[in-house]
């Protein structure tokens, strides 16, 4: 009967203040789906930074009239270089074969001999692929005798490096601002909420009633306003993603799948900033205002 | 059972009350005595820890307000019946539930509930009326469904802080007849008032305050 009684005086809450409930209920819809969206660019671009640090390498390439022994002797300064991971010989056939497989076109029918030169694909490791740790490793790399070019992706390298950062930061930084904007507009509700029964917390009070008897309410008016927010959210994500994939689906072969695990995320993130910012207004308004009243 | 011992309240304005000592016995019903604004009120409150003294001390039963912790005063308030002159009632809810309330707050069961509501209503002759929302009814049905919420625990003392203030005559004979019905039963009942003609009969020893201070007639 207890929890039937809360839960009657949850709703009774809810109805009473629906404008505010409503309003808050689609602010926390608005700023979390954009939390989340936040949340999923940042993850891309940190998963894509990740991706191309695992897919990084640096192609050297040698004068193609090195002899085995000078390749095995280059072999050997390169494995000294303590910021390399692996080391791949790539000969002139097996590059013929490589070319072969990419163009589709034997380089021996086209020029009657094969011109591309020996190489060696290098990966770093993933701590050491840093632009300006790279540059050093390509500069000495260059050094070495025997080799003729050294070739890597630096541009996407340090523009990966930057906007990921850049990604990130500017994402936890938005984040973490409108979180505190949903817990301040929950705790506004739950203010006006406790203000309107002021007078029943005191009698409550009177009459020997627990702090957490009182409160639960509150608590559960926050948490159901922010999970209908995250439903919500969820939905402008949806609709966000369904737009994006109309939009850009004839210009690139990608469509962005929309998962129903971020609904569940939209819904039990909303809820859990819901009770935690409720729980707190509830807590600190209930004896501030039932005690201005009686 | 309730031990005044030199109790003082000051609200800083010159009202609260000063050098308070006396005794409540198990079992008796005392009326309070005063003018508007002499401390009857304050004193109430302390006893029922809504405020604590400035000096001096108060027992009730095992419970000191030397001593007592936020806990211990919720205990304390589920054993005390308290009827105000506004009622207090939860408007929006209904007769029923304003009664349960106790109850509901201390987690008995469902069917303990219903069969105790219902047995008090009948007795206070307001079963009637158990759907209805508190807000609805009139002023003498209000204080009688506070009365109710009041006993509806079985506390070991009642206390009425003008609970005829605001009825007709007629309501406030029918609210004091119920409070002398409660301590028949063995509760202890603390009456203040200044309505004189309702207690003109009645031989309940009689505390008068004025200014604060208890007045020796």
């Amino acid at each position: 009967m207890r929890f039937t009684f809360i839960i009657k005086q949850t709703f009774i809450n809810l109805w009473t203040a629906r404008l505010p409930v409503l309003i808050a209920i689609f602010t926390i819809g608005i700023s979390l789906s954009i939390v989340i969206g936040m949340g999923l660019l940042s993850y891309k671009a940190f998963t894509s930074f990740d991706m191309f640090q695992d897919k990084f390498e640096i192609e050297v390439f040698l004068h193609p009239n090195l002899t085995q022994e000078e390749i095995h002797r280059l072999q050997n300064e390169l494995s000294d270089i303590h910021q390399i991971k692996m080391i791949n010989f790539i000969s002139k056939d097996e590059a013929a074969r490589i070319f072969k497989e990419e163009f589709g076109e034997d380089i021996y029918e086209i020029l009657d001999e094969n011109p591309l030169p020996p190489s060696y694909h290098i990966k770093l490791y993933r701590q050491m692929t840093h632009p300006d740790i790279v540059d050093n490793v390509v500069k000495r790399i260059s050094e070495l005798q025997g080799v003729e070019d050294v070739k890597y992706h630096k541009e996407i390298l340090i523009l990966m490096e930057k906007y990921s950062r850049l990604i990130i930061l500017v994402g936890t930084g938005i984040i973490l601002a409108l979180i505190i904007a949903m817990n301040v507009l929950i705790k506004n509700t739950i203010k006006l909420s406790v203000y309107a029964r002021r007078k029943q917390i005191a009698i409550l009070q009177q009459l020997g009633a627990g702090g957490f008897f009182i409160r639960l309410p509150y608590i559960f008016e926050g948490m159901i306003e922010g999970a209908l927010g995250g439903a919500f959210a969820g939905f402008l994500l949806n609709l966000f993603f369904q737009l994006i994939n109309l939009s850009v689906q004839y210009i690139f072969d990608i469509s962005l799948v929309f998962s129903s695990s971020i609904w569940t995320v939209a819904i039990v993130a909303g809820a859990i900033i819901g009770i935690f910012s409720s729980s707190r207004a509830a807590k600190s308004f209930m004896y501030l205002f039932a005690k201005e009243d009686y | 059972m309730i031990e005044c011992i030199q109790l003082t309240v000051d609200f800083g304005n010159g009202e609260g009350i000063r050098n308070i000592t006396t005794h409540f016995y198990e079992g008796d019903f005392t009326l309070l005595l005063g003018p508007t604004g002499c401390g009857k009120s304050t004193l109430m409150r302390i006893m029922y820890m809504d405020i604590l003294p400035t000096r001096g001390y108060i027992t009730i039963r095992h419970w000191d307000s030397r001593k007592i912790s936020k806990r211990q005063i919720l205990k304390l308030r589920q054993g005390i019946g308290i009827i105000f002159q506004d009622f207090r009632l939860i408007e929006n809810l209904s007769v029923f539930e304003n009664v349960a309330l106790p109850l509901i707050m201390t987690g008995q069961p469902r069917k303990n509930i219903f069969e105790r509501v219902q047995a008090i209503l009948d007795e206070i002759g307001l079963l009637n009326t158990w759907h209805q929302k508190a807000g609805s009814l009139s002023g003498g049905e209000k204080q009688r469904v506070a009365i109710a919420r009041a006993i509806v625990k079985k506390p070991f003392l009642v206390l009425a802080d003008e609970p005829t203030g605001n009825l007709d005559p007629e309501a406030a004979n029918t609210v004091f007849e119920l409070l002398k019905k409660i301590n028949a039963l063995g509760t202890t009942v603390i009456m203040a008032t200044h309505n004189y003609t309702l207690i003109e009969d009645c031989d309940y020893r009689r505390i008068y305050m004025e200014n604060g201070s208890l007045v020796d007639l």
